[in-house]
């Protein structure tokens, strides 16, 4: 397993990622999010839910964005590679590094909702909100592995803006082709595609289970299948890559 | 060590999470 990863990189990526000031401030108003909005209701998406989910997607991008860039135009991750490490090994750990991030803060911020639960008398929701916490982090780590691999062929802050310009851009297609052209029937095929235009919400997962339902799991792992298949891009992506330094 | 390899546990996961992502399709369609 240690071929996927360097932990010295991973942890060096964390510490650097997890104390950027601006990622503390999203981190704080998700955890305050996750307080306020506490509702018995919400079992326990309070911040990874409408305003929050964005928070938490603002949080992803900035977690994301030049996560390979910044430290090739840097010359650091030329540096770094001088060592006995593969580049696997280098992306991975970059990418662990902001996931642990990642988690840490939707971990805080699920935990501040946890607790307004529990102040409230809410401690039978306590499984339900168990359930929750992997299910709203599965698609966000799905989400970063995509900027780590977009990220790998591009330089700069590219990587969040191709990533925010194919969500929009898609949104807008999915909801603007149907009535544009409507002789076509494109409703059902734009819908069918929406299903696997990168990582689902498997938060209805937690739903099925609170309503008892039937649970059906394949929104969870075709996350799961993204976020490993995005991770493999990425390193095969890097491995293309030119790292020596022209000057222009 | 060749700076260029390709981890061979990353095409196992991306393999096994592709079986079960299937299996539950299959599974879910059926039932």
């Amino acid at each position: 397993m240690s071929a996927l990863v360097s932990w010295p990189v991973a942890r060096a990526t964390a510490r650097e990622r997890g104390l950027a000031p601006l990622n503390l401030v999203i981190a704080s108003v998700l955890v305050l999010l996750g307080m306020v909005k506490s509702s018995a209701d919400a079992w326990g998406a309070e911040a990874f839910s409408s305003m929050a989910a964005a928070w938490f997607f603002l949080l992803t991008l900035l977690l994301g964005a030049r996560l390979l860039s910044e430290e090739i135009e840097s010359g650091h991750a030329q540096l770094v590679l001088l060592r006995p490490i593969t580049r696997a090994q280098y992306a991975g750990g970059r990418f662990l590094g902001a996931a642990f991030v990642l988690c840490a803060a939707g971990t805080a911020a699920w935990a501040s909702s946890l607790v307004a639960a529990l102040l409230r008398g809410g401690a039978n929701e306590v499984p339900g909100r168990i359930l929750v916490l992997p299910l709203a982090l599965l698609p966000a780590l799905g989400w970063l592995a995509t900027l780590l691999a977009v990220g790998a062929v591009t330089s700069g802050w590219t990587n969040a803006g191709i990533l925010v310009a194919a969500r929009v851009g898609w949104f807008l297609l999915r909801l603007g082709l149907p009535v544009a052209l409507p002789r076509l029937g494109l409703g059902p095929w734009v819908e069918a595609i929406d299903h696997y235009f990168g990582p689902q919400d498997a938060l209805v997962i937690a739903r099925q289970a609170q309503y008892g339902e039937r649970i059906e799991l394949s929104p969870a792992l075709w996350d799961l299948l993204w976020l490993f298949a995005a991770w493999l891009a990425a390193v095969r992506l890097f491995n293309l890559r030119e790292l020596a330094r022209r000057r222009a | 060590m060749k700076q260029r390899a390709m981890p061979r546990w990353l095409y196992i996961l991306t393999a096994a999470a592709a079986v079960a992502w299937l299996l539950a399709r299959l599974l879910g369609r059926q039932a």
